[in-house]
């Protein structure tokens, strides 16, 4: 009781909040839970996860899961990394420039995806156009319906879309970069490669290693972008994970086996949950 | 030296801002481009406010767009009105254990895996008779709003002095009073940009809408646009002008504002 009185207006102000996340969020994932371990009503034990991994394109979703998040977070690290440089010295218009590389963070996944449906068109789309009339003949094809570019196609439009948020993040560690160590830097003869180098990377590691675990996990369960673009097709040349659990609850009515197919991905993503937890915790020590 | 030094990095600031900025120079050109000549040049001979004047008398269209502004909305309210008391609780109460825990929580919370809860909501949300509901919406996209909004919410009264409120509390003020005229207005960047996010993570949603909706009762406009994609005859135009709806609005909130939301989004996102 003195527990709770001295707790009062803390637990007070909280729990609407924690009470609304705990049903709207947590019960659904409890209740998949405990329906990944049943059937028609009928406890399995692991049955469920067992089929789920042994279909033949599970490993093979899972592999294009991880070659999807992982080329984004590369790409979006390059692109973010090279603005937040360019954008950290003293030029002209400077929050103008930053405002418009922000630009395409802020659209819808489905905007995105439109766009890049129409550049990716067979006949009339714009990359093809391009190659048609630079007489590149042999190098246009049907991006988004050749098993071979469709997930590196959407993989671009992915990169390109959420690029600024690696910007954003590493603007804000340069700010905490004294300007007077690079100065001093210069003074020694340091030109700006090395400052970067060994100056700034350093200092921005736990951010980059933050940022990027951040970003995998949202880009490991994203599922808008493929979804609108391919639904994870030609055939499943691009399909990953998030598709998969889509497909096999909604289009299989299969819920038990998409449950424990999602629960599988929670573990998965647990584990950098766990990597995230463990920088955030040493960059807050 | 220093002057080629920056010349250089102008000119690739230039040709990457040209780069990643030509897709929505794009999609403003296509909006007005004339059908007859659609995909034939980048910029068309002359330009049409047709494909606007369609969507604005397609009855579809206009229903997505006003669901989409009022699923949005409800959202902004649902996350600020539980986001500000606890983020406020976050800030000014020292439980170390309690609170670990709590934050904890709402980290994992932002990280849950969206298709296995939209497969969840699927089964659940009908059940209570909320399928093809805004309502349904807002609850479920509350979901992925609130949490970065507690932790951007406490940044933000981390930044306004707890003697302030003391003070206001010596001079009579009650402890209701003290935050509503002291704290609430300082906080008002932070309270800001956790509406502007949570407003936009609503507003481009769409897995959750393609879910839970089945007609134009609560479909939202990705949902909507989406849906469009799989005609036998794609609208370009059409799809363009709804694009450009769907992008104006927040890039008028965001370019005159970005210092104060990205501040706040730094607070939410790098201070867990």
């Amino acid at each position: 009781m003195h527990w709770f009185r001295q707790r009062k207006f803390f637990i007070i102000l909280i729990s609407p909040a924690i009470i609304y996340l705990i049903i709207t969020a947590f019960y659904p994932l409890v209740d998949s839970l405990r329906l990944s371990f049943f059937r028609e009503g009928e406890f399995l034990g692991l049955r469920n996860y067992i089929d789920a991994v042994t279909r033949e394109y599970f490993l093979p979703n899972l592999v294009r899961s991880f070659f999807w998040s992982i080329s984004i977070v590369l790409g979006q690290n390059i692109i973010g990394m090279t603005f937040a440089v360019l954008l950290n010295s003293q030029i002209k218009y400077r929050n103008l420039w930053r405002g418009l590389q922000y630009l395409p963070w802020l659209l819808s996944p489905t905007v995105v995806a439109v766009l890049w449906i129409s550049f990716c068109l067979p006949v009339r789309g714009l990359i093809n156009t391009t190659l048609r009339n630079l007489d590149l003949l042999s190098l246009m094809r049907d991006w988004l319906g050749d098993p071979q570019t469709a997930l590196p196609a959407i993989i671009i439009a992915d990169t390109w879309h959420w690029y600024a948020f690696f910007t954003i993040m590493y603007l804000a560690g340069m700010q905490n970069i004294p300007e007077s160590l690079n100065d001093a830097a210069r003074v020694d003869g340091a030109n700006e490669w090395d400052i970067f180098r060994h100056i700034a990377f350093p200092l921005l590691k736990p951010i980059i290693l933050t940022a990027s675990i951040i970003q995998f996990l949202w880009v490991f369960r994203f599922f808008d972008l493929i979804w609108i673009m391919t639904k994870g097709g030609p055939i499943k040349a691009s399909e990953i994970l998030a598709t998969q659990i889509y497909k096999t609850a909604l289009f299989r009515y299969d819920f038990n086996e998409a449950a424990a197919l999602g629960i599988i991905m929670s573990f998965i993503m647990l584990i950098f949950v766990f990597l995230y937890l463990y920088y955030y915790r040493r960059g807050e020590a | 030296m220093k002057g080629r030094k920056n010349l250089l990095s102008y000119i690739i600031l230039a040709i990457l801002l040209v780069a990643v900025l030509f897709p929505i120079l794009w999609m403003i050109l296509i909006a007005f481009t004339p059908r007859q000549y659609l995909f034939e040049s980048i910029i068309p001979p002359r330009f049409t406010s047709r494909h606007f004047i369609a969507v604005l008398t397609d009855t579809k269209a206009l229903l997505a767009y006003r669901n989409s502004w009022i699923i949005s909305g409800g959202v902004v309210f649902l996350t600020l009105i539980l986001g500000i008391p606890a983020g406020y609780a976050f800030s000014r109460y020292k439980f170390s254990k309690l609170k670990t825990y709590l934050i904890l929580f709402l980290l994992i919370t932002q990280m849950l895996p969206i298709t296995l809860l939209a497969t969840a909501y699927f089964r659940i949300v009908p059940s209570f008779g909320l399928y093809n509901s805004l309502f349904a919406l807002i609850l479920v996209d509350g979901t992925l709003t609130l949490p970065f909004a507690i932790l951007l919410l406490r940044s933000t009264f981390d930044t306004v002095p707890k003697e302030l409120e003391e003070v206001a509390m010596i001079d009579g003020c009650s402890k209701m009073e003290a935050f509503i005229r002291i704290t609430l207005p300082l906080a008002t960047a932070g309270i800001f940009a956790a509406a502007f996010f949570s407003f936009l993570t609503a507003w481009i949603e769409f897995l959750y809408g393609l879910t839970l909706t089945s007609n134009t009762a609560a479909r939202p406009m990705t949902v909507e646009m989406a849906n469009r994609l799989g005609h036998y005859v794609i609208h370009w135009g059409e799809l363009m002008a709804m694009a450009c709806a769907l992008t104006v609005p927040v890039l008028l909130v965001f370019l005159p504002f970005q210092n104060i939301l990205l501040k706040g989004f730094t607070g939410g996102a790098l201070k867990g």
